[in-house]
């Protein structure tokens, strides 16, 4: 049985609201996370990556490993934050893991949050196990990132059967571009 | 003219680009334990009992929490009712809806989504254009009022008949002060 230990992990939370972001840190670091960042919305946790990339002693850390962050905030919401990450040359880094845990009454947002390139969703009120679930996910079963005219993000096709409409990925595999990074 | 008309070749379509990264997964990496690295994941020792331990400890506290923080909406909207002056009404209110959207955000992670339901519509009556008015003071006073009642009674999930009926007074208050 493969076992876990997020002891080396750096997590950044993006929640504007206070207690949710307590108990997000407390939940984190039960399950063993190493170190929690938090920042209380958009435009402070863009500030901070920023700081990762150009200064990372000022900043406190190297490398996020993985971001977790609400949907609605002022004055930068999630959605922005996460268009930020995927397609700013500022970003330090594009590959990013991004959670979405967007508030209550946000469940319908599935859908845009995956068209913005968030890597997995898990709606406010979660359960411990429904956390825990999208962080082994995250760690254990990444996907390929896909780049096209108009999206940029983990590839957003899970299965590996047809899906159930119109096959729109036409294009032969032969013709698209794979790119490797062993490093 | 069209280029059918003219005769032109029509100019083929600029080709999609495709590209698949295929990144190395450090996380895994990083996050291997020190027990064997095959089969179904788990969590090295206790991790989640920790963290079902924390969750509950939250739960318990949070009536406790969202009582305390009652008594302070309720002391923003008395100082709104003892106050004339337009502007720091706004700026009251303002202040009241942020903590709405606090509330909105909890109650359903510890059982009481009405604390959701009613925070959300008490966060979405200070957005945009608010009027500060009596009446709408009266609104804020019915939401405070009914959110107490909840953890006053301890009325957990949907609250079955007197959660529908808690719903339909808050309702009713909108109505007649709107």
């Amino acid at each position: 049985m493969a076992t876990f230990d997020f002891g080396l992990l750096t997590i950044l939370i993006v929640e504007d609201n206070g207690y949710m972001r307590r108990l997000q840190r407390m939940l984190l670091h039960a399950l063993g996370v190493g170190n929690v960042i938090e920042k209380s919305d958009g435009g402070e946790a863009i500030e901070f990556l920023r700081k990762v990339k150009e200064n990372p002693t000022e900043a406190g850390v190297s490398t996020v490993d993985m971001m977790m962050s609400n949907w609605q905030m002022e004055p930068i919401d999630g959605a922005m934050l996460l268009k930020w990450v995927r397609r700013s040359k500022e970003s330090p880094d594009r590959f990013i893991p991004f959670v979405m845990v967007p508030g209550y009454g946000d469940a319908e947002k599935v859908a845009e949050a995956r068209n913005l390139g968030a890597t997995e969703f898990v709606a406010k009120p979660y359960s411990v196990g429904q956390l825990l679930t999208r962080l082994m996910l995250v760690v254990g079963s990444p996907r390929q990132f896909v780049l096209l005219d108009t999206y940029f993000g983990p590839d957003r096709r899970r299965r590996t059967a047809a899906p159930p409409g119109k096959n729109r990925r036409i294009m032969p595999e032969s013709e698209i571009e794979i790119i490797h990074d062993d490093s | 003219m069209t280029t059918a008309e003219s005769g032109q070749a029509k100019p083929a379509r600029p080709k999609t680009k495709v590209r698949y990264f295929r990144i190395r997964n450090r996380l895994k990496a990083k996050s291997a334990g020190a027990g064997p690295q095959d089969g179904p994941p788990q969590l090295a020792g206790g991790a989640l009992e920790r963290a079902m331990k924390g969750m509950k400890q939250a739960e318990e506290d949070y009536p406790d929490w969202v009582l305390k923080t009652l008594s302070e909406l309720a002391a923003d909207h008395k100082a709104m009712v003892d106050s004339d002056d337009k502007g720091s009404r706004h700026k009251i209110m303002k202040k009241i809806g942020n903590v709405a959207h606090e509330l909105k955000g909890q109650g359903g992670t510890f059982g009481y989504p009405l604390i959701s339901i009613f925070g959300k519509s008490l966060n979405e009556l200070t957005l945009g254009e608010v009027a500060v008015g009596d009446n709408q003071l009266e609104i804020v006073k019915s939401h405070i009022d009914l959110m107490r009642a909840v953890i006053n009674d301890r009325i957990a999930g949907d609250g079955g008949e007197i959660g529908k009926a808690l719903v339909a007074s808050l309702q009713q208050a909108i109505k007649k002060y709107s």
